[in-house]
């Protein structure tokens, strides 16, 4: 009995795994009809060839698991988390391939790194030669963070025909565990529609300020919807080398300035605000924590770099401290300024207050990385609870409470669940600033990358480059994955191999015993 | 005679050279004028790279975004100068290779903090070109024929799931 | 109907909203730089 349960569990694993890839291997579809109306052959083919073997994958991986969907097996959580772990992990191959096919990356190991890096929201690039990409390579690059904000495991549980057991444990895999409705379906629908209505808006928006700012009508509505992605995603790519430099305007600075402090706010939120409740913008945990931090972030290293006068005057304060400040917070990573200048211009004060906001990072179940708001709010408030837990009587019990789209207990479960999260992080940025002193790279550079990478960020000081040593780009690709899926669908996963290891060892030493 | 001959080649080798070293003054990467932003902040620099993506004009000035190699700056220039670079480097074209002189700002006052370069004077060095798109025969051939192979994979599918 | 309403207040609520908060940033940046 227990044989055949092991069977179906490796098919159900497979068979949605490939199903996730092949939903999301039909959006290749979008850059291939831009480099056909962009007349780009040579990247036509690309995603062409890409297509064809991320399809086949997906196919061939369903074609084995099918059983386990026929015969409607019962999808465990150790299955759903170990479908989105694993199907991030071949999508990452597979979308990598254009990359790899288009020249302008060094390696495979370069071109998994940025799908990664797009996929995870991050925002580091090692992509060459950007200011000569194709339309067709860029819409992918900007569409991959669109898609990752989301999720892909999300994505495809839209396209699912009817109601599936295992489809909220799929989600949860993915890093989100918010209830926008009832069924999945439903929850994941809404997220694609808050999504794309902003989308919309954001794009018409930005393309306006395009033309405004001097570009053509085209390129204006290519970069509004790249910047739009990218901003609402918090990724951080941009279509050329110079990021948010390039196009030397407040305007589209703040801009998408608006839109990637959105798209770090959690969904729920967005759906309870667009529902009538319009109250939960200020009573809510995570905008209240977001406001605190951000706000005196931005004060502190304002005031700090106002001592080492780096920048001459308060527009200059607000465009290049604050848009970095608040784009590290809500781990977009658009920058303006260059990476270096981190280094450079703004002393350790400036660079340590970025380290800590990159690793406390914007909302839960949003496109944003890093601790998440919800838990440093959580245990900011256990602590207090904790001090007037000590001051007041013993015999009175009281029950205190925290608002996150509803009011909630705050007991020792939640603190703990968000204090485990909120250390693994620490061991992730810690593990990458080890890696990168041991390269030699100074101790702000090390940290400040490596709280970059942990809290999928983007911004760079200067460390990630093609030349950096390989251990270094295998570890961040591993620590964009870990960060962004949120530690335990990993675990699940890599827990459901090893003990799938385990068992055929034991057996081949049982057989030959 | 001879002297006059002699005297006349020195002449011509020397205004030869001396044109040669005008065309071509000591420029300096962009990405040294990064590194070195606090040294070089408010000097006067000469700098060449390629013109990359669009001329963005506003009002009486335009911003052109070069790209050398090492890095990409933008430079802040009069339209008339402006109006010297013809074509912008993309996916189908390299851009006009432009030689600038002028002053680089570590955190332009005028431009809201931002590293720029603003121009005096302004050489097309290279002109733009259009990048003739080759491709491979075998890439034609490879992309038809994984296309088929998915999609009699996907009809294999579809039969399975029908059963 | 109503619906469509309150998704489009909600929008406009929270873009003024984040627009406000960026302005405040602006302000603070004035003060601390002048």
């Amino acid at each position: 009995m227990k044989k055949k349960k092991e069977t179906y569990g490796m098919q159900i694993i497979t068979y949605y795994t490939g199903y996730i890839i092949f939903i999301v291997s039909l959006l290749m579809i979008i850059p291939i009809l831009s480099s056909l109306v962009f007349m780009e052959w040579n990247t036509m083919l690309d995603f062409i060839i890409s297509w064809s073997i991320a399809t086949m994958v997906g196919l061939l991986m369903m074609i084995y698991g099918i059983k386990a969907k026929k015969s409607g097996a019962n999808m465990q959580w150790k299955h759903g988390f170990s479908i989105a772990a694993f199907a991030w992990i071949l999508l990452t191959m597979l979308c990598a391939i254009p990359y790899r096919l288009s020249g302008h990356t060094k390696s495979l190991l370069d071109a998994c790194f940025d799908v990664m890096s797009g996929f995870t929201t991050t925002g580091l690039v090692l992509t060459q030669d950007l200011d000569h990409i194709s339309v067709g390579l860029n819409m992918w690059r900007h569409m991959l963070t669109f898609i990752g904000g989301q999720g892909m495991v999300v994505l495809a549980l839209t396209f699912l025909t009817k109601e599936i057991g295992g489809a909220y444990k799929m989600y949860v895999g993915e890093g989100k565990d918010i209830e926008l409705r009832p069924n999945i379906k439903g929850t994941t629908r809404h997220i694609w529609k808050i999504s794309l209505v902003y989308l919309i808006i954001g794009t018409t928006i930005l393309w306006i300020a395009g033309m405004m700012i001097g570009m053509q009508p085209i390129t204006a509505l290519l970069h509004a919807l790249y910047m739009f992605e990218s901003s609402w995603s918090t990724g951080g790519f941009a279509p050329n080398s110079q990021n948010i430099m390039y196009y030397h305007s407040v305007l589209y600075e703040s801009i998408t300035m608006v839109i990637f402090i959105l798209g770090s706010l959690n969904f729920g939120l967005h759906y309870a605000i667009w529902q009538g409740k319009r109250k939960e913008i200020v009573k809510n945990i995570e905008t209240q924590s977001f406001f605190v931090t951000s706000f005196i972030a931005c004060v502190l290293a304002l005031a700090g770099l106002a001592k080492l006068n780096v920048y001459p005057d308060a527009v200059a304060g607000f465009r290049r401290v604050v848009f970095n400040v608040i784009s590290a917070h809500t781990t977009t990573g658009l920058g303006s300024i260059y990476a270096r200048q981190f280094a450079l211009e703004w002393g350790d004060f400036g660079i340590l207050i970025m380290i800590l906001v990159m690793l406390i990072g914007g909302s839960a179940c949003s496109t944003a990385g890093g601790f998440k708001g919800l838990r440093v709010g959580i245990v900011c408030k256990g602590i207090v609870m904790d001090v007037k837990k000590l001051l007041t009587s013993e015999k009175s019990i009281k029950v205190y409470k925290y608002h996150h789209i509803k009011d909630r207990v705050l007991d020792d479960n939640v603190i703990k669940s968000a204090a485990t999260i909120i250390c693994c992080y620490m061991v992730l940025f810690t593990i990458g600033t080890l890696l990168g002193t041991y390269y030699g790279y100074s101790f702000a550079d090390s940290a400040f990358e490596s709280a970059s990478v942990t809290g999928n960020v983007g911004l760079s000081i200067g460390v990630t480059s093609i030349s950096m040593p390989s251990a270094m780009k295998v570890y961040y690709i591993i620590a964009m994955y870990l960060g962004r899926l949120e530690f335990l669908s990993v675990f699940a996963f890599i827990g459901l191999i090893a003990g799938g290891i385990k068992k055929v060892c034991v057996k081949s030493l049982r057989h030959s015993s | 005679m001879r002297k006059i001959i002699k005297t006349f080649i020195l002449i011509s080798l020397f205004l030869a050279a001396s044109i040669h070293t005008t065309a071509e003054a000591s420029t300096t990467d962009i990405n040294e004028l990064i590194e070195n932003a606090k040294e070089i902040d408010g000097s006067k620099i000469t700098i060449q790279g390629e013109a990359i993506g669009e001329r963005m004009t506003r009002g009486e000035y335009s911003w052109i975004n070069i790209n050398d190699g090492t890095n990409a700056i933008g430079i802040w220039l009069k339209n008339i100068d402006a109006d010297q670079v013809t074509c912008y480097g993309n996916y189908k074209y390299i851009g006009d290779t432009i030689q600038i002189t002028g002053t680089f700002y570590r955190a332009c006052a005028e431009h809201g903090g931002e590293a720029d370069f603003h121009v005096d004077s302004i050489q097309v060095i290279k002109t733009g070109y259009e990048v003739k798109e080759q491709i491979p025969a075998g890439k034609i051939i490879i992309s038809i024929s994984m296309m088929m192979v998915a999609a009699l994979l996907l009809l294999f599918y579809m039969k399975k799931i029908k059963n | 109907m109503a619906d469509r309403k309150s998704e489009i207040k909600g929008i406009l609520l929270e873009l003024g909203l984040t627009s406000f908060y960026i302005g405040l940033t602006f302000l603070i940046t004035l003060l601390i730089m002048w």
